[in-house]
């Protein structure tokens, strides 16, 4: 996969907004809020209110944005986050962190990678003052400046705010329709541009067959178990084991649940590409999966040095053997912990997270390093900050890791920088891994 | 000098194991007469005294057969030469090992089998044993005793045999007929998180038990007070009532180990319900009200007597029938031979 060709792409990009610097100019063109909430926006801009607007605006925009990711239905959101927790009747408002609805918004074409790369660095922006009268840590006189705060605003507005409607991309959708409506062929137009395709266009189709799977009958299940059955054995060898994890664990969440055709379909895909190693024992992993995810959302709320203890000690407590499924969702939350952010780390929390890192065996990183660091859009974004950086480079340089067995340029040359303690290098490796996850 | 006749059912149920060998791709001599002597041996199979009820899987490759089957665990207990001869030993080997959890399996390899147990990860809502074979697609044949007088052999490929031991003319059990009733069951519990798994789930516990059954009649009422319908005051309320729903939906959201004990401490008292004579009743929020109903019929009520062949269940079911629509929605008869017959809304 090169990498050249995007299978679906956002929408307008409201470039026009790059060129202002003027508050009052740009939430004027934030057509998804009420004239009211324009006005008090500006005027809190004006009178230097920097922290209330933005997070005013910050609340606004990701209310919306988890709305219209809703609206997409709530298995598919749970499939594409590989969060079994999450069912119909979930409120993907409250269930869904701000950093996943984010990166969800970037996989199904809402937001163009730049715009996810700022809208992540606003995200802890926003955050850190917001916990900030609960966070000794911070000064006092620190402040938000009025450049953090027209940022703030202005990717908010051009990514979400500022669209008549906001929704995932015309050819995402038609995409969509077409796995569940008919069967393609080896030389699709679609299937042509999904090998060219960053991999997280694989990886959003895949989620987009498995929930069809769970939730498809009659025709629309024989079209994507015959469109299955095309995919993911061409891709199969690129695939990493994450996503092959989580093929193997829909199979056995259909298999408990009893639903016979889907089974039927997914042994029919596992059986091409033999990967019935992938299939897990029993959905243990599903409580891991979904501790994690509490770890990962209370690192990146708000007052997250608070908040991750909790979840981290559950995480330890559930033990060491942690299952495959769950095995990337584990080890992001407990790198969150562990690097914390730019701010900090939870104190509190250090211990639990030292729990599972001493669990975890030398095999346990590589496939960390090897399948999913690449991927990992949470870690990578803490790692661009020097002080996660120099985090990082501490937990790793006491390991006996051995970079030949990285499979990944990338990937090595970030592990050799962070045996050689070079944390500048770490932060300059992480930012090109993670332009390279949201296709830039 | 009277003639003396015998008449053996052995040719027929082998010309149909033969028939069904064939359908599934493996013709073979030697396996159909081992499942010809499996299948009379299921009738009533007993070791020491105790009835065991194993369900067998016949294959060339157990490991192939439960790749389908997540979390399986195989344990090998013997060989033998592929011989209906050896079927008394493979049964004697492993029947006792098998209940509800555990299945005996024989592994062909040329002349000989291979035999063992094996499980695999069951959760209440899982996929059953004669539903999962069909999914790999490899070779394997089933053999399961379903009712008092039937034994059925099922193949991965989807072929069925029903070789039902009983000189009375009666069908085969419907699993339509008990899905019916499951839906009269579970009819008034509002849309919810585990409604959809459940109406799965009542079904395929309705149709094992009932199936496992010596015979049952099963009766779904609205707000059914037992004492005041005419004949029916004969019941003993099941207080506080044994809440199926509740008990599933406990387990389907926090899925502990506290919770799956639950619900299968709700499934043994149904089945000690079904080994006791009288009707059951179910509401239709799939709870069991009363067991042991005794419905008193026209006839012994001293009124019009209807023609009916059958037992006493039998005559009972077509009395009860009578008051479906009015105090009941639906009733489900189940004779002792297998005969499976449902009246209600949905019929």
């Amino acid at each position: 996969m090169t990498g050249n060709v995007a299978l679906w792409s956002p929408p307008g990009q409201l470039s026009i907004l790059d060129g202002f610097s003027n508050p009052a100019e740009i939430v004027a063109r934030a057509l998804q809020l009420r004239e009211r909430e324009r006005k008090q926006i500006a005027m809190n801009f004006e009178a230097g209110n920097f922290e209330l607007a933005s997070s005013f605006i910050w609340l606004r925009t990701m209310a919306l944005l988890k709305k219209q990711l809703a609206s997409l239905g709530n298995e598919f959101i749970g499939e594409l986050l590989q969060r079994p927790d999450i069912d119909e009747y979930s409120d993907i408002g409250a269930v869904v962190s701000d950093s996943e609805a984010i990166s969800l918004a970037r996989d199904l074409g809402i937001l163009t990678p730049l715009q996810t790369m700022r809208l992540l660095h606003s995200q802890a922006i926003v955050s850190h003052f917001s916990a900030a009268e609960n966070n000794p840590a911070i000064d006092e006189n620190e402040v938000m400046t009025q450049e953090e705060a027209i940022s703030c605003l202005r990717v908010c507005v051009q990514g979400i705010l500022g669209h008549e409607n906001i929704g995932a991309a015309e050819d995402f959708k038609q995409f969509r329709s077409r796995l569940e409506s008919e069967t393609l062929v080896a030389n699709s137009p679609e299937l042509l541009k999904l090998e060219t395709s960053p991999y997280f266009f694989v990886k959003t189709a895949i989620s987009i067959l498995l929930s069809i799977f769970k939730t498809g009958k009659g025709a629309q299940l024989e079209h994507a178990a015959r469109n299955a059955l095309l995919i993911v054995p061409k891709f199969w060898s690129d695939l990493k084991a994450p996503e092959r994890w989580q093929i193997g664990q829909a199979y056995a969440v259909e298999f408990s649940e009893g639903r016979t055709d889907s089974v039927k379909a997914l042994h029919a895909v596992l059986l091409a590409v033999g990967g019935f190693d992938f299939v897990p024992e029993n959905l243990r992993s599903a409580t891991f999966a979904r501790v994690a995810s509490s770890v990962i959302a209370a690192h990146q709320g708000m007052n997250n040095f608070y908040n991750e203890p909790a979840p981290m000690r559950e995480l330890a407590s559930l033990g060491t053997s942690i299952p495959g499924p769950a095995l990337a969702p584990c080890m992001t939350a407990v790198l969150c912990v562990k690097i914390g952010n730019f701010y900090g780390v939870s104190n509190a929390a250090q211990s639990y997270a030292d729990q599972v890192i001493e669990s975890l065996s030398p095999d346990r990183w590589l496939y960390y390093l090897n399948e999913r660091l690449e991927q990992d859009r949470v870690v990578l974004s803490e790692l661009r900050h020097e002080k996660p950086a120099k985090r990082w480079v501490r937990l790793l340089g006491g390991s006996r890791l051995e970079a030949a067995r990285i499979t990944s340029k990338d990937a090595k040359n970030l592990l050799v920088s962070s045996l050689k303690g070079e944390g500048a290098q770490v932060q300059r490796i992480a930012g090109q891994l993670l332009d390279k996850s949201v296709g830039l | 000098m009277p003639d003396i006749v015998s008449l053996t059912f052995r040719d027929q149920a082998t010309g149909k194991i033969n028939d069904l060998l064939i359908d599934e791709d493996k013709a073979c001599g030697d396996t159909q007469n081992l499942i010809a002597y499996l299948a009379g041996s299921l009738l009533d199979y007993r070791d020491e005294g105790t009835e065991f009820l194993p369900s067998i899987v016949l294959c060339d490759s157990i490991q192939k057969v439960l790749q389908a089957f997540p979390g399986a665990v195989t344990h090998y207990i013997g060989g033998a030469e592929l011989d209906p001869a050896s079927g008394r030993k493979i049964l004697k080997d492993c029947a006792p090992l098998s209940n509800n959890n555990w299945f005996v399996f024989i592994e062909r390899e040329n002349d000989k089998v291979k035999y063992g147990v094996f499980t695999y990860f069951r959760l209440p809502t899982a996929i059953s044993l004669h539903e999962g074979i069909s999914i790999g697609g490899v070779f394997a044949i089933l053999i399961r005793k379903i009712g008092r007088t039937t034994v059925e052999i099922r193949g991965a490929k989807g072929s069925v045999l029903s070789l039902i031991f009983s000189t009375i003319r009666e069908s085969n059990a419907d699993s339509g007929s008990i899905a019916d009733f499951a839906r009269d069951c579970f009819g008034a519990i509002p849309d919810g998180p585990a409604l959809k798994e459940f109406r799965i789930y009542f079904a395929r516990l309705l149709e094992t038990e009932v199936s496992a059954s010596h015979g049952t009649i099963l009766a779904c009422g609205q707000n059914v007070e037992l004492v005041r319908v005419p004949g029916m005051s004969d019941a003993v309320a099941v207080e506080p009532t044994l809440d199926f729903y509740r008990a599933f939906s406990d387990y389907h959201s926090v899925s502990s180990a506290e919770s799956i004990l639950a619900l299968q401490r709700c499934e043994e008292l149904l089945r000690g319900f079904l080994r006791c004579d009288g009707i059951i009743v179910f509401d239709t929020a799939a709870r069991i009200t009363a067991y042991r109903v005794f419905y008193q019929t026209p006839t012994e009520a001293g009124g019009d007597a209807k023609k009916v062949v059958g037992g006493a269940r039998r005559r009972a079911f077509e009395s009860i029938k009578d008051l479906v629509g009015k105090d009941l929605v639906a009733v489900l008869f189940r004779s002792q031979d297998g005969l499976t017959i449902y009246h209600g809304g949905n019929a």
